[in-house]
C-alpha cells in the first residue's frame, strides 16, 4: 500500500474518526519550512515508525502533535476533535503523551518519585495541598508495577534519578510517560546512544507497551523500526514521502533516494 | 523618538498651559537626550557583556560612579584638564573590569546566572561603601573646559554647551561601537565568541583576550560616562547605584544583549522621562520602570530581538534531596523551635523580633528561589506594601491593630497575586527584572503619597495594644507572639513543601517541559508560589511595621529586596530554617559594625562575596552536606552519597556564549 496521502476525505473521517488527524499542517520558523503542508490519517495501530533523514521535520512533527507547538497553519484533531488550541499539558491530559530526544527526567528526586509526580498528576491532578504527610505511599505499588515494567531493579528506586546508568534513565523516562496512561505514545528516538542490550529490551518494551496503545516512535535505528512498526511514514523535507509496510517502503526507489542520493 | 516639535503640541494643552515658554519645554527635551546619553553608553555597555559572556554586571552603576569620581579627584587635587581626566577614568575603569573578570567573575562561568549578579551586587556594595569613606557629595562644574563653557544658540534657544557635547559625544560612540561590532573582523570575532567560543577556539581565536578586550571595553565606556556626566550631576558614591537600576530597565526592554536596542531604549527613556517629567515632575524616574514592564508584557523579548533568554531557568540547587529531607524533618523544627525560645534571652527582645521576621520574610523570598527556581529582585515590595497598609489603616483610618493586620496581609497578597498572574509567566533574568521593575514603581508610588505615607519621614504612630489581654507592648511579650505567627506560617510552608503541590513545584524546577508532557500546568504551579510567597512576605511585614511601631521608606527600598536574599544564601538557600540563621547572622553583624564603624555595607559586600566565591551552599547548606559525608564515610549511614559534584546540578545547560566554554 503506497498511498500517499495529499488530503482528507471528509466524508469517511465523519464515519469513524481517525485516533489522530493533521489537515494540511504547515509550522516554519523563520524562513525555513520545516513542516510543508502535511495532511496524515493515522488510524488506532499498535505501532507507527517515522523516518526520514535528518532536517526532515520528524521531531517538529512530534512537537505538533503533542501541543509543544502549535499548528497555526492547519488543523490537528484526536479522534475526531481538534485539539490544535490546546496547550502542551492540555493535550497530555487528553492522553497524548511524548518522551523526548535527550532524556527528560526530574534529576535531583528519587527513581520512584519520578513516577509519583505523574500518577499523582493523572489520579488527583497534581496541586493538593492538604493531605496527609505518607500521601506518596498510596501511589507505591503502582508506581513498582511501572518500574517493573520497564525493568528498573528495586535496588535503585531511591536513588536521585540523576545517578542511574544511561539505558535506565531513559526507562525511567518511559515510566514516567506510562504513569499519565497515555492513549498515544510519541516516543522521539527511544533507543539513540544505546548500548545493544539496552536497545533489544527497549525494542521489546515498545512490542509489549503497544498491546494496550498506540505508539508513533521516530527512530534512526531502521532494525528497531524493522522489529516493532506496523506502518511506517516517511518524512522528507517537511513532506510525507510515502508510508506502509517496512519492506514495501523499504524497496520503494524514492526512500532510498532520500537516504543515499540519486543514482546516477 | 518624535522630533521636538510632536511632544511641545502636547505640552501646550497640559494643565499649566502659557506658563513657560516653548523653548523651556525643548530645553527639557534636550536634557531628557543627555540622561538618554548616558543611559544608552552605560547599556550599551552591559549588554554587550550580557551578549559575549551571559553576565549581568551589577558592577557597572560603580564603574561609572567611580568614572566620575576620578575625573573629580584628577581635576580638583592635581589640576588636570577634564580632556585628560576622560582619558584617564575610562583606562582606569577599564583595567578595573579586566581585572575583575580574570579573577573573580571568571570562576563563575557555566554556573548560574545568579551567582554572577549576586557577586557583582557584592562588589558594588564594597566599592561604594570604600569610596564614602574618603568622599561625601559633590560636583565638578569648574573643570569644564572653556571651549565647552557656555551656551549655543539651537535657533530657538540657547543651550550649554557641554550638555550638547555629551550628547553628540554618546551618539558617536554608540554609533561607533554598533560600527565595529556589525561592520569589522574584529567584530565579526566577538559575535563569532559570544555564539561559539568553543568553535572559535578550534579555529585559532584567541577568546580570553576577546573576552578581557570587551570587558574593558564596555568597564572604560561606563567610566567614561560617569566622567562625562561629573561637570553636570552631582558626584557621590550613590550616583552609580541609581544608574544601574535604570540601566537594567531599558537593557531588558530593549532586548538583553541587543545593541540597537539599548542604544534605542537608552535615548527613548530619557526622552521619555524627559517628557514625563514636563506633566508631572516626580513621576520622571517611576516612568522608566513604568516603560519596561508595558515592554516586557506587551513584547515580552524586549523591542529588540536580543538574545533569548526565556529558557535561562535558575539552575541553584545547591542541597541535595537528602539534606533537603533532612531539614524538612520534625528534630530539625524542634531545634529551631528551642533556638526560637531562647533568642530574646541572647540578644535584646526588638533585634530578636527584627531576626525573626526578617528571616520569614526571607523563607518567603527562598520558597520562590529554592523550590520554585525563581529569583525575585522584589519582595520588598510586598513586605513594605503589608507594613505600609497595616500601618496606614491603623494610624488614618483607626481600624484596631489585628484587624489591620489582616487588612495588610490581605491587601499586599492580592497584589501580589494579581501580578503573579503577569510575572509567573516570566522566567530566569526576566522574572529577576520584572519583578525589581514592578518593586520600584511601589517605592515609587509609597513615596509619592507622603501626605499618607510620611514619605521620606517614614510613618509614624503605629502603636501596639494589648490583644486578648496580653499586652503586646511588652517587647519580651511581643516577641513570642511573633514565634507563635512565624512558627504557624512555617508549619504550612513544610505542610505545602511535602505535599503533591510541592513536589509539583520542585518538578517544574527540575524540568519544565517534562512536567508539561505528563499534564502539569506549570504556569499555574507558578502563580499559585507566587502568591504563596507573597503572603508570607506581607505577614512578616505587617509585624515589622508593629515591632517597631514605625514604618519607614527603607521597606519598599530596592535594598530591602537585596536582604533576603543575602540572608537565603548565607544561611543555606532550600533549608527552611537557613533564612533564619542568614538573618540573625546579617542584622547581629550590622548591630555590631553600626557601633564600631559606619562601614557596614563594606562588611556586607565582602560576605556576598564569599558566599559565592567559597560556600554556595549557605552556612546550614555546607554543615548538613558536610555531615551527610562523613556519615556516609564511617558507614553510619547508607554508603553511597546523594550530593552532587559541586559544579553538576548547577550547570546551565545549553544557553550558549561563553558560560558554556
Amino acid at each position: 500500500m503506497l498511498d500517499q496521502v495529499q488530503k482528507t476525505d471528509k466524508a469517511s473521517a465523519a464515519v469513524a474518526h481517525p485516533l489522530l488527524e493533521l489537515r494540511s499542517v504547515t509550522i516554519s520558523f523563520g524562513g525555513f519550512i520545516a513542516v510543508n503542508n502535511v495532511s496524515l490519517v493515522l488510524e488506532q495501530k499498535p505501532v507507527y515508525g517515522i523516518i526520514g533523514p535528518n532536517g526532515a521535520g520528524k521531531t517538529t512533527l512530534f512537537n505538533v502533535l503533542s501541543g509543544f507547538i502549535r499548528a497555526r497553519k492547519g488543523e490537528l484533531l484526536f479522534r475526531g476533535e481538534t485539539i490544535s488550541h490546546l496547550s502542551s499539558e492540555q493535550v497530555a491530559r487528553r492522553g497524548i503523551v511524548r518522551s523526548f530526544q535527550i532524556t527528560s527526567i526530574f534529576p535531583h528526586m528519587t527513581v520512584t518519585d519520578n513516577v509519583v509526580l505523574s500518577l499523582e498528576r493523572r489520579k488527583h491532578g497534581g496541586t493538593r495541598t492538604f493531605v496527609r504527610a505518607n500521601w506518596s505511599d498510596d501511589h507505591s505499588a503502582e508506581a513498582h508495577d511501572l518500574l517493573d515494567q520497564v525493568g528498573i531493579p528495586p535496588s535503585l528506586r531511591s536513588e536521585p534519578a540523576n545517578d542511574l546508568p544511561y539505558g535506565r534513565k531513559r526507562a525511567l523516562e518511559l515510566a514516567i510517560s506510562l504513569a499519565a496512561r497515555p492513549q498515544v505514545l510519541l516516543l522521539d528516538e527511544p533507543t539513540a546512544g544505546m548500548t545493544v542490550p539496552d536497545v533489544n529490551r527497549t525494542t521489546e518494551l515498545i512490542s509489549r507497551l503497544s498491546k494496550d496503545r498506540t505508539i508513533i516512535v521516530v527512530e534512526h535505528n531502521l532494525g528497531v523500526i524493522a522489529n516493532v512498526a506496523d506502518e511506517i511514514v516517511v518524512l522528507q523535507q517537511g513532506s510525507v514521502l510515502t508510508r506502509g509496510a517496512y519492506d514495501d517502503v523499504r524497496k520503494d526507489v524514492r526512500v532510498i533516494e532520500a537516504y543515499l542520493g540519486k543514482r546516477q | 523618538m518624535a522630533g521636538a516639535a510632536a511632544p511641545a503640541e502636547q505640552i501646550s494643552v497640559s494643565y499649566r498651559p502659557g506658563i513657560k515658554p516653548m523653548a523651556y519645554y525643548i530645553t527639557l527635551l534636550f536634557n531628557g537626550l543627555v540622561t538618554g546619553g548616558f543611559l544608552a553608553m552605560m547599556s550599551l555597555g552591559m549588554s554587550i557583556i550580557f551578549g559575549m559572556m551571559r553576565v549581568v554586571n551589577f558592577m557597572h552603576g560603580s564603574m561609572f560612579m567611580l568614572g566620575a569620581v576620578v575625573v573629580f579627584v584628577f581635576g580638583s587635587y592635581f589640576g588636570l584638564s577634564l580632556w585628560f581626566g576622560f582619558f584617564v577614568a575610562a583606562i582606569l575603569v577599564g583595567l578595573l573590569g579586566v581585572i575583575l573578570e580574570r579573577t573573580l567573575i571568571k570562576r563563575l562561568y557555566g554556573l548560574d546566572l545568579a551567582y554572577i549578579l549576586i557577586l557583582t551586587f557584592g562588589l558594588s556594595l564594597i566599592v561604594e561603601d570604600i569610596v564614602r569613606m574618603f568622599f561625601g557629595v559633590t560636583s565638578a562644574p569648574f573643570l569644564v573646559p572653556d571651549m565647552l563653557k557656555g551656551a549655543v544658540n539651537l535657533g530657538f534657544a540657547f543651550y550649554p554647551k557641554y550638555r550638547l557635547f555629551v550628547v553628540v559625544v554618546s551618539v558617536v560612540l554608540c554609533a561607533g561601537t554598533w560600527f565595529a561590532l556589525e561592520r569589522t573582523r574584529l567584530g565579526a570575532l566577538i559575535r563569532a565568541a559570544s555564539e561559539r567560543p568553543n568553535l572559535l577556539k578550534c579555529f585559532g581565536g584567541n577568546v580570553p583576550l576577546l573576552i578581557s578586550g570587551t570587558f574593558f571595553f564596555a568597564s572604560a565606556l561606563a567610566g567614561l560616562a560617569g566622567a562625562l556626566a561629573a561637570p553636570i550631576r552631582n558626584v557621590s558614591p550613590f550616583m552609580g547605584e541609581e544608574m544601574i537600576n535604570f540601566v537594567f530597565a531599558v537593557v531588558v526592554a530593549g532586548g538583553m544583549g541587543s545593541i540597537a536596542g539599548s542604544v534605542v531604549m537608552g535615548f527613548g527613556s530619557g526622552l521619555v522621562s524627559a517628557i514625563a517629567a514636563i506633566f508631572y515632575a516626580p513621576a520622571a524616574t517611576a516612568v522608566i520602570y513604568i516603560l519596561m514592564l508595558v515592554v516586557l508584557v506587551v513584547r515580552p523579548g524586549g523591542i529588540f530581538r536580543g538574545i533569548d533568554i526565556s529558557h535561562f531557568a535558575l539552575h541553584y540547587t545547591p542541597i541535595s534531596e537528602r539534606a533537603r529531607r533532612l531539614f524538612m524533618s520534625p528534630p530539625a523544627a524542634l531545634v529551631a523551635l528551642a533556638a526560637g525560645l531562647v533568642l530574646p534571652w541572647l540578644v535584646y527582645p526588638v533585634l530578636a523580633t527584627d531576626i525573626l521576621l526578617w528571616g520569614l520574610f526571607a523563607v518567603g523570598f527562598d520558597l520562590l528561589f529554592a523550590f520554585g527556581g525563581l529569583l525575585s529582585f522584589g519582595q520588598a515590595a510586598y513586605w513594605g506594601t503589608s507594613a505600609y497598609v497595616t500601618g496606614i489603616l491603623m494610624v488614618w483610618v483607626g481600624v484596631p491593630m489585628p484587624l489591620a493586620v489582616i487588612g495588610g496581609v490581605f491587601a499586599s497578597t492580592l497584589a501580589g497575586t494579581l501580578f503573579g498572574f503577569i510575572v509567573a509567566r516570566k522566567k530566569g533574568i526576566y522574572f529577576s527584572m520584572i519583578t525589581f521593575a514592578f518593586a520600584s514603581v511601589v517605592y515609587f508610588i509609597v513615596n509619592e503619597f507622603a501626605d499618607y505615607t510620611g514619605g521620606e519621614d517614614g510613618l509614624h504612630g503605629v502603636i501596639r495594644t494589648p490583644l486578648f489581654g496580653i499586652d503586646l507592648r511588652n517587647d519580651h511579650v511581643f516577641y513570642y507572639a511573633c514565634l507563635i505567627a512565624v512558627g504557624l506560617t512555617i508549619a504550612l510552608v513544610l505542610r505545602l513543601l511535602k505535599s503533591p503541590y510541592g513536589m509539583a513545584l520542585l518538578g517544574a524546577r527540575e524540568n519544565e517541559r517534562r512536567m508539561m508532557s505528563i499534564g502539569y500546568n506549570v504556569y499555574g504551579l507558578r502563580v499559585k508560589a507566587y502568591a504563596l510567597s507573597c503572603f508570607i512576605c506581607s505577614i512578616a511585614g505587617a509585624l515589622y511595621a508593629l515591632n517597631h511601631q514605625f514604618v519607614t521608606l527603607e521597606t519598599v527600598a530596592w535594598r530591602a529586596s537585596g536582604d533576603p536574599i543575602m540572608m537565603t544564601l548565607l544561611g543555606g538557600a532550600g533549608t527552611i530554617f537557613g533564612p533564619f540563621l542568614g538573618g540573625g547572622i546579617v542584622l547581629l553583624m550590622r548591630n555590631t559594625l553600626s557601633s564600631i564603624t559606619d562601614s557596614g555595607s563594606l562588611f556586607i559586600g565582602l560576605l556576598f562575596v564569599a558566599i559565592v566565591m567559597l560556600f554556595r551552599r549557605g552556612i546550614l547548606g555546607e554543615i548538613v552536606h558536610h555531615w551527610i559525608d562523613r556519615r556516609s564515610a564511617t558507614g553510619l549511614g547508607p554508603n553511597h552519597d546523594t550530593s552532587q559534584p559541586e559544579k553538576a546540578p548547577m550547570k546551565v545547560a545549553g544557553i550558549g556564549g561563553i558560560a558554556d566554554a
